[in-house]
């Protein structure tokens, strides 16, 4: 089935995904997200008490394919008003980059060239060694600098997705303590944290990019 | 030949089933040695019941000769108990446990279809096999991650309407019939469940859009708490869960003209309603449910792979009875007789017990082994004589029930035909497993063990070889009375499990909840 909706919504994937509801067509919704598992959609997470105008956001922020479905109800039933499939080409993504040494963040940078040609997304990156990468490449990706430029503050409404490039903090992995019925959140895979699709404990600091974009 | 233990762990049922040289020797259900009642998040561990298999049978998981297990979960705990694991601990999974525990104690010959289907176990809400003299395929098994759940819904509806998932379901059955169809909820429950065509219930999401609904619609409405509504509501579901699987059935018989038979498992098959609805479909000549339809039989399942694999049990075969359960001893009794001054007793008699049935006396037999699965079959049952219409009431009352389907009718196997139209599936209500309809002249005969409203019932037809003693109980109330049929509820209070020790029926004796208990060797009552 092709995305469509029939509400007034806005999705966005800034450090995960987020539904924002503007519309009154039901007194309250369903949302559902989903994450393509190999050869299907595989439901992972529903919450059946979002009200107009208010927001949800899931905690899983590192590039993934999700697909989210916003329901109503009309005559007393469940309707699909809304499906949407992350899809960035042609828009907005802000990747932050976060390390002390230069030379990482020149590394993350090359890779996110290719990122940006593979998926033809308008890149833009943060980093605190904006100035020096913008001298050193040539490329069409908007560089801001973090820490000295607030010229570059960005309105997240128009960013599609923003993905954190560094070793964030390994989580619990609890929630999958359950392991023969692999039913919740990552079905049974053992991600770390809501933040890197694997655990980072074993890669070099280049590397760590790759995880997060799932390069 | 080997010794296999069968374990099941899980948040409910937990269960040790045992096969010695290819026979089911004892199964022991954790709930009834512990006496608290097993259902959504309970997670007992199955101590109990491998201390009882030690001391009944001697067998230990170390000096057995295999051990299958139904999950991880169980692993852990085999692991902490026993110091040499080496290769005998075999992992077998929920559904095929399930599967094959009702195909190998089917007794069904020839090509036979085995279908599970419950909430989830193992990534999966359920399997089929197609089975042949002892050899079996698995064509399918439906995913949790894009399935949903008939079972599942049953767990909500138990939970919207207050009682406890995993337990009451059959109360739900209970309030159906006395429902209504409601375009409003069929549709609804239309909406969450249907078949796809291809083995599998759709959509996944089906346990959001129902809870979506009623969360936000039914609940603040009232429906769940208004009487006819929550009857409608259970009646919707019945209708639609009965559709849903005859679409199933239609298919399977559709894509496997050639078989004739199938064996149900998985706790959905609890509702004798529906499985009576599938065997009046004639779909398939035969339908058998395992006794044990829910995850209490997977301890037996898992073992009976391992035989299989081992080539100890190689042909389905028919369970004698299901008496596997632990056995209390005439000095048992009479050191909880002796040690309760209130109590006296005389010799057990048969026809002493057909007149007390007959006088209107609630009689509690505690007789053998106890029971493996959910329903009381004569060992651990209490009687009462089929005849009063208010005994549903009466005996709620006096057993501090709520209750709301009829009680269940035992009656001798030769007369059978005679009360009920049982047109097949005979071995399967053995074990009180599935409803037929009574015969007009006898509903009113017997209204203590007949739905008001549609007629049905749900008959142990109980056989003179494979279940002897309760056969003289009936027979001798059946040369006193005329009727060969006793009503026959499991002897517990409200909110227990099957009682298992002689100083749990005392209690009730004490009580005045039941009036006699009927061992081999006693009659006992309280002092008056």
């Amino acid at each position: 089935m092709e995305d469509f909706s029939k509400i007034n919504h806005r999705i966005t994937f800034n450090l995960g995904p987020k539904i924002e509801i503007f519309d009154t067509h039901s007194p309250v919704y369903l949302i559902e997200y989903y994450e393509w598992f190999g050869d299907d959609w595989a439901l992972i997470y529903t919450n059946h008490n979002i009200k107009a105008f208010h927001w949800f956001k899931h905690n899983k922020a590192f590039r993934t394919k999700w697909q989210i479905k916003i329901w109503g109800v009309e005559n007393e039933l469940p309707v699909l008003l809304t499906q949407h499939t992350y899809n960035e080409e042609n828009k907005n993504v802000l990747l932050k980059f976060e390390y002390p040494s230069y030379k990482i963040h020149k590394a993350w940078f090359e890779k996110a060239i290719k990122y940006m040609e593979k998926t033809g997304v308008n890149l833009f990156i943060e980093s605190k060694y904006a100035e020096k990468l913008k001298n050193e490449f040539d490329t069409n990706i908007t560089l801001i600098n973090k820490t000295d430029n607030f010229d570059g503050f960005i309105n997240l409404n128009q960013i599609y997705a923003t993905y954190e490039i560094f070793r964030h903090e390994i989580q619990s992995k609890s929630f999958n303590w359950w392991e023969s019925d692999g039913i919740f959140e990552n079905h049974a895979n053992h991600y770390k944290s809501f933040q890197h699709r694997n655990d980072w404990i074993k890669f070099s600091n280049e590397e760590l990019i790759d995880d997060i974009l799932g390069l | 030949m080997s010794t296999i233990i069968g374990i099941q762990v899980s948040s409910h049922d937990t269960t040790v089933a045992v096969i010695k040289d290819g026979k089911i020797l004892s199964i022991y259900e954790e709930e009834k040695l512990t006496g608290i009642k097993s259902c959504y998040n309970v997670y007992a561990q199955p101590t109990l019941s491998l201390k009882t298999l030690e001391k009944e049978h001697g067998i230990t998981l170390e000096n057995c000769d295999y051990v299958a297990l139904t999950n991880f979960y169980v692993r852990d705990f085999v692991k902490k108990n026993v110091s040499i694991i080496g290769d005998k601990i075999f992992q077998v999974s929920h559904h095929i446990s399930h599967t094959l525990g009702a195909y190998f104690t089917s007794g069904m010959e020839g090509k036979v279809i085995s279908f599970s289907h419950d909430g989830k176990g193992n990534r999966s809400r359920g399997k089929i096999l197609l089975c042949e003299n002892g050899e079996y395929e698995e064509i399918h098994s439906q995913p949790i991650s894009t399935t949903a759940s008939l079972a599942g819904l049953w767990a909500s509806t138990t939970d919207y309407l207050g009682w406890k998932m995993l337990k009451d379901e059959g109360k739900v059955v209970g309030l159906a019939a006395h429902g209504k169809y409601n375009e409003r909820f069929y549709k609804f429950i239309k909406s969450c469940i249907y078949y796809d065509g291809e083995f599998n219930f759709k959509p996944s999401n089906y346990e959001a859009l129902f809870h979506y609904i009623c969360d936000n619609f039914y609940k603040p409405e009232g429906v769940f708490k208004n009487e006819k509504l929550r009857a409608d509501f259970a009646f919707c579901l019945q209708l639609v869960t009965e559709e849903t699987m005859r679409d199933l059935f239609i298919d399977l018989k559709t894509k496997f003209p050639e078989y004739k038979k199938i064996c149900l498992s998985g706790g959905l098959f609890a509702n004798v309603k529906l499985n009576m609805f599938l065997n009046d479909l004639d779909i398939f000549d035969e339908i058998f449910i395992h006794p044990a339809m829910g995850d209490s039989g997977l301890a037996l399942g898992s073992a009976l792979k391992v035989a299989n694999d081992l080539g100890e049990v190689t042909k389905p075969f028919k369970m004698d009875n299901v008496f596997l359960g632990e056995q209390h001893n005439v000095e048992n009794w009479l050191q909880t007789i002796i040690s309760e001054p209130t109590l006296e007793y005389e010799i057990m008699n048969y026809e002493r017990v057909g007149e007390l049935i007959n006088n209107g006396y609630v009689v509690g037999l505690f007789i053998g082994k106890t029971e493996y699965g959910p329903r009381a079959l004569g060992n651990r049952s209490i009687v009462v004589k089929p005849t009063d219409k208010e005994t549903h009431e009466y005996l709620n009352k006096k057993l501090k029930r709520t209750e709301i389907m009829p009680f269940a009718p035992a009656i001798l196997e030769e007369y059978a035909d005679s009360i009920f139209d049982i047109k097949n599936s005979r071995y399967t209500a053995e074990f009180m497993t599935i409803c037929y309809d009574t015969k007009k002249e006898w509903i009113d005969k017997i209204p203590a063990v007949v739905h008001h409203v549609d007629g049905t019932a749900r008959p142990q037809i109980v056989n003179k070889d494979r279940n002897s003693s309760f056969y003289n109980i009936i027979s001798a109330y059946h040369q006193i009375s005329g009727y060969p049929v006793v009503l026959n509820t499991s002897l517990n209070a409200h909110g227990e499990p099957i009682n298992n020790y002689p100083n749990q029926v005392i209690k009730h004796l004490l009580d005045e909840s039941i009036d006699y208990i009927v061992t081999e060797n006693f009659i006992i009552k309280k002092r008056k």
